[in-house]
């Protein structure tokens, strides 16, 4: 077996653990990439040759030392909010270009202990607020890779990497995933600390993980976790509860899309309720929006005062007007945001999983990153949540069907997703380079 | 500006612009507009959500807890 960019996580664990090919091997093959196809894609902010080839001589020279790690050799993209010792974290944000991080943020370190190859770090809109990132959408230049994992969600499909990091305080995990073809995972509220990783919003500010397959993301959250996936099957099909009001909210060929991957999964045997939240869209939005702005604001505002010249132009007003906002409302949401956390974990008890679109739309324009309103509710309320990449848009782009589980119940969530790629097809990737 | 489920968000609006134009004066405050009108029918949504007395917030995620301190 030779190295081939696209080979997924598992295809390199095994080839590194069989000897088939080293760590250095695949380090070159990824780099490689990069440097065929980022100039246009523009996934990556850094990416430090020598220091990855020197990661890889060490993770090379502890398989011929005997260890067999359980992320042997695989590359991981890192969003450029995440701290890698020896690179910069530059967020987006040129005063930081020059910002060494001296140690790696717990979960880089955790990968790293597990044999992962940290190849780079990737593109962020600044901050991971809504100021567009330079990354390019795979399948179309012209169109928006989303934000603010902008990088990781488009190395994935450009094969850049087959692992990327990324973080969600709104949507920036899954409409990323949802825009750029790829699957996107994020798990329960306080899975991995945020240690190390720029904060956003304290009450909302989630770690989650791309890849190409459910199977590798499964990997690489248990390893990262030791949790097995299958520890939890299903017994049998599972149940999901389709959301009829954020399907009205949707482009009609999102919805009709959405409900036929419901009828594929209906024809192998599951039960699929149409059912809403037992919560509006309305309250739920109203909630994260006053925490996003408030902790945001408290986040940045002194820095904007230093730096005003270089804070973008939404994130700078996102930052003011929050900072507007009085204390008893910032703490009320945050007292609702538990309250409505409490009445969905109830309300999930007689679901395996809960379906509807990622986004509402397909790929928007390059100057956009998009509607974030359907990836809130997960972010709000703590809940795992998943994007699956089942087809493809008029546009020729691709098409997310989230799926959300209960609040720490992510290897069950896995398990239900992982059954659901066993019945409907994914998509490929797109022929750049 | 009290929380208050009989406020409209036109009231908070008005309330949020004069804020802002103290804070960052009147043509910094008219680019806001657009952010302060979302940000008042938010807060209005909140508002209008009603609470038990021993409803307490939840934790974060800073990662920055030492024996709960």
């Amino acid at each position: 077996m030779s190295v081939y960019p696209g080979m997924t996580a598992g295809e390199i664990i095994t080839g590194v653990h069989d000897g088939a090919f080293t760590v250095q091997d695949v380090a070159d093959a990824h780099m490689s990439r990069i440097d065929e196809v980022d100039v246009e894609i523009r996934a990556f902010a850094t990416v430090d040759a020598d220091l990855v080839r020197t990661e890889a001589a060490w993770l090379d020279a502890q398989r011929q030392a005997g260890a067999r790690l359980p992320l042997h050799g695989v590359p991981v993209g890192v969003k450029d909010i995440i701290d890698v010792a020896g690179l910069p974290t530059i967020a987006g944000f040129e005063p930081y270009r020059d910002e060494i991080a001296l140690r790696d943020a717990e979960i880089v370190s955790r990968l790293r202990s597990l044999g992962a190859l940290m190849l780079g770090k990737t593109h962020t809109t600044q901050f991971a607020v809504g100021d567009p990132a330079p990354t390019r959408n795979p399948w179309n230049v012209e169109k928006s890779p989303a934000g603010s994992s902008a990088g990781s969600g488009a190395a994935i499909p450009a094969r850049m990497v087959p692992v990327a990091l990324g973080s969600q305080t709104a949507g920036s995990m899954l409409r990323p995933a949802s825009f750029n073809g790829s699957v996107g995972f994020k798990p329960t509220f306080g899975w991995m600390s945020m240690d190390g990783v720029i904060p956003l919003c304290w009450s909302l500010d989630h770690l989650g993980l791309y890849a190409a397959t459910v199977n590798d993301i499964a990997a690489v959250y248990s390893a990262l976790t030791s949790a097995e996936a299958s520890e939890h099957r299903i017994p049998g099909p599972p149940r999901f509860a389709l959301l009829p009001e954020y399907l009205e909210m949707s482009d009609a060929s999102v919805s009709e899309h959405v409900q036929n991957v419901a009828a594929q999964l209906r024809s192998v045997g599951a039960i699929v309720d149409e059912i809403n939240l037992p919560m509006s869209f309305e309250s739920i939005y109203a909630v994260h929006q006053v925490i996003f702005s408030a902790e945001m604001s408290a986040v940045h505002s002194a820095n904007l005062t230093c730096y005003p010249e270089h804070y973008g132009q939404r994130i700078r007003s996102g930052v003011e007007a929050g900072s507007l906002i009085p204390a008893n409302y910032l703490l009320q949401a945050r007292r609702l945001q538990r309250t409505l956390s409490r009445q969905i974990d109830e309300w999930l008890i007689g679901y395996d999983a809960v379906l509807m679109p990622t986004v509402s739309t397909e790929a928007c324009d390059i100057a956009e990153t998009g509607d974030r309103r359907f990836q809130v509710p997960a972010t709000l309320l703590g809940l795992p949540a998943i994007s699956l990449p089942t087809g493809l848009g008029p546009g020729g782009l691709p098409l997310g069907t989230q799926v959300i589980g209960r609040a720490g119940a992510d290897t069950q969530l896995l398990t239900a997703t992982e059954w659901i790629a066993d019945h409907v097809p994914l998509i490929g990737r797109p022929e750049i380079g | 500006m009290k929380r208050d489920p009989a406020v409209s968000s036109e009231t908070i609006q008005a309330n949020l612009m004069t804020a802002a134009k103290n804070e960052y004066g009147h043509e910094r405050a008219s680019e806001l507009s657009d952010q302060i009108k979302h940000l008042a029918r938010m807060m209005a949504g909140v508002a209008q959500m009603r609470l038990d007395l021993r409803d307490a917030p939840l934790g974060d995620a800073s990662g920055q807890d030492r024996n709960g301190r």
